[in-house]
């Protein structure tokens, strides 16, 4: 049966290698934004670990060059001043490395035959209450950890899961940076910090030290229902006690927006084209179809008048679309599958072929449908009439 | 003869109304994302206002310096002095040329120009300034992030804004410090709310206390952001680290050259080079460089490579590369559909062959009547695109930065649509033209 649906296919290549070819080109277009789309989608659905709700983040630059007890004095009363305002709920310093900034800081080591890779930040003890940041187990650091011999340090799963299969996380002490050695004491769910489609690498927060240059943006959760107006009052209260103007509030919520946004605008584009491109070979291929169907009466009425069914009819009609689909299919693929081999994708691989397996499954879905109605009205030809018109 | 053409191009449109929507339709919105991506190609690089000279002006936005690793050699020489031996040892650094070990990179500094930049000989004109100055004010309560750029007076002779009111910079207003300020046309509507006249109102920016606005200029649609800021005021306001002659070539500056001609843009990468070359060395730096980039460079900065890296040429062949691939797709469709449509037209070719036409006139006339229905699809696909400018611009895609379907974007979508017509219809009415008169005459019913 479809060794026949080859020959009839075969005795019209002239007019079948454009559709052929078009197939394919089709096909790679799809299997691109699906594998993309497919890839984004799955970075977006694991969770966050951090709730960006009401979150302000203020960038500042205390001059350092004041002695350390007066900057120290400047930082701790600037916290205590903005958690005084009623609209405020908690305040947190931090460097200025912060869930949708775009900055990272990053330390590798493989000292004492504990090897590890991770993202990182300092914080000080109230960074886990304004973020809101869940721990699976063990907790936060306090004031009180951080004069110990080892450095307390919260990891989070993914840290946990990449660098420490075999081990006991809570308690297990290494050495973080070659003069600094940590002990960990609790474990964060996740903290996928980079952006909601971003893919999560594995964290580390360390507690903030001494140095006031690390006292680099101030995290500030205010009570739900706050309106804009505090952004005034922060912004007074920052150069009043900093005397100087060289500092920046954004609402996380703003940030958010504008970096999912370098996301899903290339993404939106991307499936929009792609929509167009599939709308456009449908209508062509219907159109190609409706007519062959038309050119094709008299093979039509010849094949009823010897006692062929109309399902029969019909079947040879989509039978013949999906055969040239599948070979322009398989085409299609021997040239993307060699792709994850040649040049490292931006996306994982699974992705990828699960990509090309709903672009495949989309395009012989539509061409499915338009073969549909096309053989639908040839199986309905009469063969008087189609046989008279011979 | 044209105008028989094209009646019997329009009849045959409307004879087959399925078939005319579907090729309209593929034409009309591949036209409309190839016009669409020329907008913006257009916006970024066209060489609009303030960057008409852009093929003349060198930006240098990044500085590296690097140290090469070093390796400690210990030589003993020993000497006989006065019958006793002696040992002599010396210790002398070796530095391993190209092995890199520190590289530090950033903006360039205020001592780099004022002693190196500024003094070249290639460049008619150079500029100095500090593109990233934020500021946030609170004109009606409500908070309001602008982007200051402190600039120095050649930088409105390198890049011409256009100004609605007042002027730029005086040399004097950048000695003195003044407390002026350019603004741009949208930021002045925003923080002053909309007025007739902006100049000598007053803006306070931080503790610096209140500017002066001596000018207003047109928002600019390009999104090199050495010329897209909110607000301007003179260079002599840069902090004391920006200016502070102790950090040597590391700051945060941006310097401006601008050729007298576009050859003498490579004149000017020469140069530098000799400049990074006679460097004093300093705090284990061994090698400077210093990253030149052009205006198409900047913007392919945004999407590829780093600052090392000139992208603007590799940039725009992956752009052409991809919209071309995006154009064979609906090309490939209207041929395919054109063709399958050959025989709908296979007696009026057998009589007009019969009555002696050549293969080219119904060649000629079969790309005509293509012609047609494309550049009607791309009236559609115009109209279509300056929908979607809309649509883009109030939904702020691309920012502030608006589209606009302008004199060049017109042309280039009149050019593509040209282009999309001839491609589309040679084979076809190649096909056409060829038919045998018997065949035609044949299966043809008139």
């Amino acid at each position: 049966m479809i060794a026949h649906y080859f020959k009839l296919i075969w005795k019209r290549k002239g007019r079948n290698a454009f559709l052929f070819v078009q197939l394919i080109f089709v096909f790679w277009v799809v299997f691109a934004v699906f594998s993309y789309g497919i890839s984004k989608y799955r970075y977006y659905s694991t969770p966050l670990g951090f709730d960006w709700k009401e979150v302000y983040r203020v960038y500042v630059k205390f001059n350092t060059t004041t002695d350390t007890t007066a900057g120290k004095v400047m930082i701790e009363s600037l916290k205590q001043d903005l958690k005084a305002l009623p609209e405020i709920d908690k305040v947190s310093y931090s460097v200025y490395v912060s869930p949708y900034l775009g900055n990272r800081w990053g330390n590798g080591n493989d000292n004492d035959g504990f090897s590890f890779n991770t993202r990182y930040m300092y914080t000080d003890e109230d960074y886990a209450d304004v973020w809101k940041i869940k721990l699976k187990s063990g907790r936060f650091y306090t004031i009180e950890d951080i004069n110990g011999k080892y450095t307390p340090v919260v990891v989070t799963q993914k840290f946990v899961d990449q660098f420490m299969k075999d081990k006991e996380p809570i308690g297990f002490r290494f050495r973080f940076f070659n003069e600094m050695e940590a002990e960990v004491i609790g474990i964060a769910e996740n903290f996928k910090f980079q952006g909601d489609f971003a893919e999560e690498e594995p964290f580390a927060f360390l507690p903030l030290t001494s140095s006031l240059e690390l006292y680099q943006a101030l995290n500030v959760k205010v009570k739900p229902g706050t309106g804009p107006e505090v952004e005034k009052k922060i912004n007074d209260l920052v150069e009043k006690t900093t005397k100087s103007s060289d500092f920046g509030l954004t609402k996380v919520e703003t940030a958010r927006k504008s970096t999912n946004s370098r996301t899903y605008i290339p993404l939106a584009a991307m499936f929009f084209l792609a929509v167009f491109l599939i709308i456009n070979i449908a209508m062509g291929l219907f159109g190609i179809l409706r007519y062959n169907i038309a050119r094709r009466i008299p093979e039509i009425g010849l094949r009823k008048a010897i006692g062929a069914s109309s399902v029969a009819i019909r079947r040879q009609f989509t039978g013949e679309m999906l055969v040239l689909t599948v070979l322009a299919f398989i085409i299609a693929v021997i040239f993307a599958a060699q792709i994850p081999f040649i040049t490292p994708l931006p996306i994982e691989k699974d992705a990828y072929f699960m990509g090309i397996g709903l672009g495949a499954l989309v395009i012989f879905g539509i061409v499915y449908l338009c073969s549909l109605f096309p053989s639908h009205q040839a199986a309905e030809t009469l063969p008087a009439k189609a046989l008279h018109e011979e | 003869m044209l105008k028989n053409y094209f009646k019997i191009a329009i009849k045959v449109l409307r004879r087959n109304k399925l078939y005319t929507f579907i090729s309209l339709f593929g034409i009309s919105f591949t036209l409309m994302v190839l016009m669409l991506a020329s907008a913006v190609l257009e916006n970024e690089l066209g060489g609009n206002p303030p960057l008409s000279k852009r093929d003349r002006i060198l930006f240098l936005p990044s500085f590296t310096g690097q140290g090469f690793q070093r390796e400690t050699v210990t030589a003993f020489d020993t000497t006989e002095v006065n019958g006793v031996m002696k040992i002599d040892t010396t210790v002398t650094t070796k530095v391993i040329e190209g092995q890199v070990s520190t590289n530090s990179s950033s903006s360039l500094s205020y001592k780099l120009y004022k002693d190196k930049l500024s003094k070249m000989k290639t460049p008619e004109l150079s500029s100095v300034f500090i593109d990233y100055a934020p500021l946030d004010v609170y004109p009606q309560g409500q908070k309001l992030t602008l982007n200051g750029n402190l600039t120095d007076e050649n930088y409105w002779k390198i890049f011409d804004f256009q100004f609605i009111e007042g002027g730029p910079f005086t040399k004097e207003a950048i000695d003195n410090q003044a407390n002026v300020i350019i603004l741009r046309e949208s930021a002045a509507e925003k923080y002053f709310g909309k007025q007739e006249s902006y100049l000598g109102m007053e803006l306070v920016w931080g503790l610096n206390g209140p500017f002066k606005v001596i000018g207003v200029v047109k928002d600019v649609n390009t999104s090199n952001r050495s010329v897209r800021a909110d607000f301007f005021v003179p260079f002599s306001w840069a902090g004391e680290g920006e200016l502070d002659y102790n950090r040597l070539y590391f700051g945060s500056c941006v310097v401006a050259l601008l050729g007298k001609k576009p050859s003498d843009v490579r004149k000017m990468e020469e140069e530098l080079r000799t400049i990074e070359n006679n460097l004093e060395k300093a705090n284990d730096f061994d090698r400077y460089i210093i990253h030149e980039k052009d205006a198409g460079d900047i913007y392919a900065w945004q999407f590829m490579g780093s600052q090392v890296t000139r992208e603007g040429r590799n940039f725009l062949r992956i752009v052409f590369g991809v919209l071309t691939f995006f154009l064979v797709i609906p090309i490939l469709n209207l041929i395919n559909l054109n063709v399958t449509r050959i025989f709908e037209r296979s007696s009026e070719i057998g009589v007009r062959k019969a009555f002696g036409a050549k293969t080219g006139d119904l060649l000629i006339q079969f790309l005509f009547e293509n012609l047609i229905i494309t550049f009607l699809g791309g009236i559609i696909g115009i109209l279509l695109t300056i929908l979607l400018m809309n649509i883009l611009n109030n939904a702020e895609i691309f920012g502030v930065n608006k589209l606009t379907f302008n004199l060049p974007v017109l042309l280039i979508s009149i050019f593509i649509t040209f282009v999309f017509g001839i491609l589309s219809g040679f084979l076809p009415a190649w096909r056409i033209a060829k038919t045998p008169v018997a065949g035609a005459l044949k299966t043809g019913k008139l």
